[in-house]
């Protein structure tokens, strides 16, 4: 299971993920995390603490961050385990989100 | 006589002879020993003493004294000495006794040159002399030069117990100089090897040696190159248990030639023996088809004396019945093993059955291929892979005009009559034409026939025109694409992070998708365009498995469909596309042949030979990719020949350029090429700046074009 807590100053927002983000996380992203984070500019989301992801969890993922990108927010994934990146890499993820949005 | 030379056995008696001769006493004689006999030196010529008397007399005792005065000043400093480089008693006393009687000299010197023996024996005093006797080196400087010795293989020097390591050694007389000769020995060598089909072991012998030298004695010379007796004795230590135990060790067990081991071991030359022999497997036979039927067109056209060719006679299509056998097929002959010197089994080469791709038209029976409809055969194959359909043939009584409409047909397809402007016409297979084409388009995938002229058309045989050859160039990168899918979502599954969890739910679909969304981004158009083409040319295509490849495509790629999708799914449809790609590759291009009378204004392009009979072809695009023959003339536009071309007249008066071109390897023969003609072969091009009859252009070696 995916918990997740934010973190808020004024317009910016950094939401820490904890948990695997699969495909059991489809609700809490989609319905959830899409309306909370509507009201910030800048979202960082901190991939520390995420340790497995399945292919349902990463098209989630994307579909979150582009639909953010397109409303004019600023979205950065911070500090992805070397594991999961490798996953990432390998589809790609990092090209189809633009390489900017990835933070060490 | 105040001076003699006399000679004999020993010193004392050729003194004796001497004094005789001189009718003196010993003690009245200055006595000189020009040669010992003792030390070997008289070996050259006579083998006596010298000696020189020289008669005392109290005048010259006088001069005498002042000489040897002279001559101790010259002894006390002997490098500066200034009448010789030598300073031994020997050559010394020879001036003192030179200087002493001047003009007996001359009556001496004759004397002395008048044999051989001397001159050699005055050479050897200036130049010095070295030999050899009992196996020790012995020397004698000259008067002006040190002897040398040259050294062999076998016999060492030294020098005063130092070894000398020159091949040329100059020999000095304050040196002490010793030879040993050396025996040498060598153990045998061998070596057993099996050949890398692992048919024949081979032993390698070198049998050894001992060599025993012994130094021969030479006679003196100022320069001396050492010899030494050989005694070579073969010392063969190679046995038959030492062979035995390096072939059991390398599990040699049978099969040995007992008679060549024993060969081995008793030859006294290096050689090779095979001492073991294992059989080579007899291979099978690769399953066969064997045609029942004539399935070639019959060439009728034959080349005449003079490059003409009848054009009457054309080609001439097979044509099978209902239930006829088209061929028999015969299933693989397995080979028979063989065994290797190891004793090992060596399997023959595993043998393959043909792999029967059964089209339009024909059933297999049995082991039997029977027609099913009446048709011409056609049969395509690449390595085991066979394919056989029955082309069927539609003939068209008549033009095709506006009243008839365009023809397209899978199969043969033959017209009596005309083609008329703006028609069209396509056939899968053959196309005969009776009459003539005008401003039409025209395509077959085998060859096209037209007895009358082509004016203003487009006319291509080959497979361009199949639907199947763009179909495979698509298949090919769609197969390509999905094995690499296949190959990231195995990585994906090996990688410590990913989680399968939704698959079962899900299936591939959400990883696919995210992966055509990037990393196969050309994969959805290419894969929208095969489903398209397959749509379009539905009629067209006699097997099933292109229509069942499109909807598979569909159904993952191009729709969002829920179900669930397995690998093997991905396996099983790029497994579809290898095969369909590889057997629309199977196509031989060089049956689609186009043959006519006359070209005008009109593009022709033939996958095979290209025939052109009648008077001219004028103001055209043609290629060939077999062999061009143009009988009458070509003026004006483009021809290409992959194989070469034959035209029989070539360029126009008026100078419109007429281009030919031919791959580098290929050959131009024209019989009368007019000034003007543009040839090109290869990457190289020439304008004929004069009018040639009987043309032959082509590369030489130098890359050059060389007109002939």
């Amino acid at each position: 299971m995916l918990h997740y807590t934010i973190d808020q100053t004024g317009p910016s927002a950094t939401v820490y993920f904890d948990g695997d983000l699969d495909i059991d996380t489809t609700e809490l992203i989609e319905i959830e995390l899409t309306d909370l984070l509507q009201k910030f500019d800048r979202i960082a989301i901190e991939f520390q603490d995420v340790r497995f992801v399945d292919s349902s969890g990463m098209g989630l993922l994307l579909t979150l961050v582009q639909s953010l990108k397109a409303e004019g927010k600023g979205v950065y994934i911070k500090r992805v385990r070397e594991d999961v990146m490798e996953v990432f890499e390998l589809l790609q993820i990092p090209e189809i989100l633009g390489r900017n949005t990835f933070i060490r | 006589m105040q001076s003699v030379v006399a000679k004999g056995k020993s010193i004392q008696e050729a003194v004796q002879i001497g004094i005789d001769l001189m009718e003196v006493t010993k003690k009245e004689v200055n006595i000189e020993i020009l040669q010992a006999p003792s030390k070997g030196f008289m070996k050259i010529g006579s083998k006596e003493a010298i000696v020189r008397l020289t008669k005392l007399e109290t005048a010259v005792t006088a001069e005498k004294a002042t000489q040897v005065q002279q001559d101790q000043v010259q002894m006390i400093p002997p490098e500066k000495e200034l009448h010789t480089a030598s300073d031994d008693w020997f050559s010394k006393a020879e001036s003192f006794v030179e200087e002493l009687d001047i003009d007996k000299i001359e009556i001496q010197q004759p004397e002395m040159k008048k044999t051989p023996d001397h001159s050699s024996e005055e050479l050897l005093l200036k130049n010095g002399s070295v030999w050899v006797k009992d196996g020790k080196l012995m020397m004698q400087p000259g008067t002006e030069k040190l002897p040398v010795v040259s050294m062999t293989k076998g016999i060492r020097l030294f020098r005063n117990h130092e070894l000398v390591e020159e091949p040329v050694i100059i020999l000095s007389p304050k040196d002490d100089y010793r030879l040993e000769a050396f025996d040498e020995e060598k153990e045998t060598e061998w070596s057993l090897e099996v050949t890398q089909d692992k048919l024949k072991a081979f032993l390698h012998v070198n049998p050894g040696y001992t060599i025993k030298r012994t130094i021969d004695d030479l006679e003196p010379l100022p320069q001396l190159t050492l010899t030494c007796t050989e005694e070579k004795t073969i010392k063969q230590t190679l046995t038959e248990p030492m062979i035995k135990e390096a072939m059991q060790e390398r599990s040699i067990l049978q099969n040995i030639d007992r008679i060549e081991l024993l060969r081995a071991l008793r030859n006294e030359e290096p050689s090779d023996y095979t001492i073991a022999r294992g059989v080579a497997p007899v291979e099978g036979k690769d399953g066969w088809l064997e045609l029942k039927v004539d399935t070639d067109v019959k060439e009728g056209l034959k080349e005449g004396e003079h490059g003409k060719v009848n054009f009457r006679e054309t080609k001439v299509f097979p044509m099978i019945d209902t239930g006829e056998i088209i061929a028999l097929v015969h299933p693989p002959e397995e080979g028979s093993a063989g065994y290797s010197v190891y004793s090992e089994s060596l399997p023959p080469k595993p043998v393959f059955p043909i792999v029967l791709r059964l089209g339009k038209g024909v059933k297999l029976i049995g082991d039997h291929v029977v027609a099913k409809e009446f048709g011409r055969p056609h049969i395509e194959s690449k390595g085991q892979l066979i394919k056989i359909s029955i082309m069927p043939k539609l003939l068209h009584n008549g033009d095709v005009n506006l009243s008839s409409g365009n023809i397209s047909f899978l199969g043969d397809i033959e017209i009596t009559g005309e083609i008329d402007t703006g028609m069209k016409v396509e056939a899968q297979g053959n196309l005969v034409i009776g009459k003539n084409i005008q401003g039409s388009v025209c395509t077959a995938t085998g060859s096209i026939t037209v007895t009358g002229n082509i004016t203003a058309s487009d006319v291509s045989a080959g497979k361009n025109n199949m639907i199947t050859s763009k179909l495979a160039m698509l298949t090919g990168a769609l197969k390509q694409d999905i094995d690499r899918i296949i190959a990231v979502i195995i990585q994906l599954i090996n990688s410590p992070s990913f989680k399968t969890t939704d698959f079962p739910k899900g299936g591939l679909q959400p990883l696919v998708r995210i992966l055509l969304e990037k990393k196969f981004n050309d994969f959805i158009p290419r894969a929208k365009l095969y489903v398209q083409l397959v749509r379009e040319g539905r009629a067209k295509l006699d097997d099933e498995r292109w229509k069942e490849t499109a909807e598979q495509i569909s159904n993952l790629f191009l729709t969002l469909s829920t179900k669930a999708v397995s690998i093997e799914v991905f396996t099983h449809l790029s497994h579809h596309l290898g095969a369909l790609h590889e057997e629309s590759e199977m196509f031989d291009e060089s049956r689609s042949t186009i043959e006519c009378t006359n070209v005008l204004n009109s593009r022709i392009h033939a996958g095979g030979d290209l025939y052109i009979s009648g008077q001219s072809c004028i103001h055209s695009r043609i290629h060939s990719g077999g062999f061009m023959t143009i009988n009458g003339s070509l003026r004006g536009g483009e021809a290409y020949a992959e194989k070469g071309m034959y035209i029989g007249e070539t360029g126009a008066e008026s100078g419109t350029p007429t281009n030919l071109a031919v791959p580098s390897g290929a050959v131009i023969k024209i019989a009368n090429a007019l000034e003007g003609t543009i040839l090109r072969i290869g990457n190289r091009k020439i304008v004929l700046t004069q009018d040639y009859s009987g043309l032959k252009a082509r590369l030489n070696a130098k890359g050059m074009i060389e007109l002939r």
